[in-house]
């Protein structure tokens, strides 16, 4: 199954919620996780944009079997028991793999240089 | 439709293989060769200015000896445009005309073969005896299995006149199947092929009753039974 395990900090009038997600399951699964927290999610950012796994209020990931994720969020609310919770958990599908992909994996290759221009 | 012939390896004979097969199914075989092309060549424009965007494929195609060919005449200038992206649109369009076009690709396995082999309804994939020919035919094999380009024939070239003449020929061509999984042909070594090649002519035209040329007819009568989709 998918765990979760969260805590929380209280300074200077702002709550600092971590959090685990933990995937003990043989399948890979995408998880979606959204706060709690009665008030707004200050996202966390990484050079200067916010972390791509959060959208709005929801974090979500794609987990492997057995990966453990961490995530956290600050916000000015008061801390609860569960400040942040699973909201949907679905086995993720292989992506299908398209053949420009395919083909964009290979080899790179380049046209034939111009005789003409190779004379100069 | 339309058939890609490869084979991983240099000189395992995919230009013999798409002559002699173009001219059975009065095909137009168009020189993938950008590079090296020991195809014949023509004077006038060829597949560089196709993919360069300067004339459309249908018009490049020139007749050299008995069969029609769009050539990779890279002696020409600006090759360097050259652009793969546009090879699909050219291919269709030589298709819209002509019951099949054969696709005579390079050895290796860079992004051009990836694109011929993605253009094409099949392919056929010619090898010959020996080992190392073999494992770079069985990589061939493997991306065209991933981009969904079904193999017709595995051509076993060159089988020595001793070989193809035993029963050493069937035992060679089961051990070929099980590796590459599709159906072999067998064509035995003789000399001839590569000297009327010289000559563009197939060895159909001149010795028309000789194994090898009856071989690649039987190669051109396995492809006309097959319906593309």
């Amino acid at each position: 199954m998918v765990t979760i395990t969260t805590d929380t900090k209280r300074r200077q009038g702002v709550t600092l919620v971590r959090a685990t997600v933990t995937n003990s399951k043989a399948t890979t699964q995408t998880v979606t996780v959204e706060s709690q927290v009665d008030g707004p999610t200050w996202l966390p950012k990484q050079n200067g944009t916010v972390v791509p796994e959060w959208t709005d209020e929801t974090w979500s990931a794609v987990l492997e079997p057995g990966e453990s994720r961490g995530l956290g969020f600050a916000t000015p609310g008061d801390p609860t028991d569960t400040p942040v919770d699973i909201v949907s958990v679905s086995r993720s599908e292989p992506a299908e793999v398209g053949n420009e992909q395919i083909i964009a994996s290979l080899e790179d290759w380049s046209p034939p240089t111009d005789p003409s221009t190779e004379q100069q | 439709m339309i058939i890609a012939v490869v084979g991983g390896k240099g000189g395992v004979g995919k230009t013999t293989a798409s002559l002699n097969l173009g001219w059975a199914l009065d095909a137009v075989i168009v020189d993938a060769d950008l590079g090296a092309t020991d195809f014949p060549q023509s004077q006038g424009p060829g597949i560089h200015d196709v993919l360069a965007g300067r004339i459309k494929s249908n018009e490049a195609v020139e007749r050299i000896g008995p069969v029609d060919v769009l050539s990779a005449n890279y002696a020409t200038e600006g090759a360097r445009a050259s652009d793969l992206q546009r090879f699909p649109e050219a291919i269709s369009r030589l298709e819209r005309t002509r019951e099949a076009v054969i696709i005579d690709c390079p050895a290796g396995l860079a992004q051009d073969i990836g694109v011929f082999l993605n253009a094409a309804d099949f392919a056929v994939l010619v090898t010959t005896p020996k080992l190392p020919a073999r494992a770079d035919a069985a990589r061939t094999r493997e991306l065209a299995v991933e981009l969904g380009t079904p193999l017709s024939t595995i051509v076993v070239n060159k089988v020595p006149d001793e070989t193809y003449n035993s029963e050493a020929c069937e035992q060679l061509c089961t051990e070929i199947e099980a590796e590459l999984r599709a159906a072999t042909l067998p064509i035995p070594y003789q000399s001839s092929v590569a000297t009327t090649q010289a000559d563009s002519l197939p060895i159909g035209t001149v010795e028309p009753d000789s194994a090898a040329a009856q071989q690649f007819e039987t190669l051109a009568e396995r492809q006309r039974g097959i319906i593309v989709r």
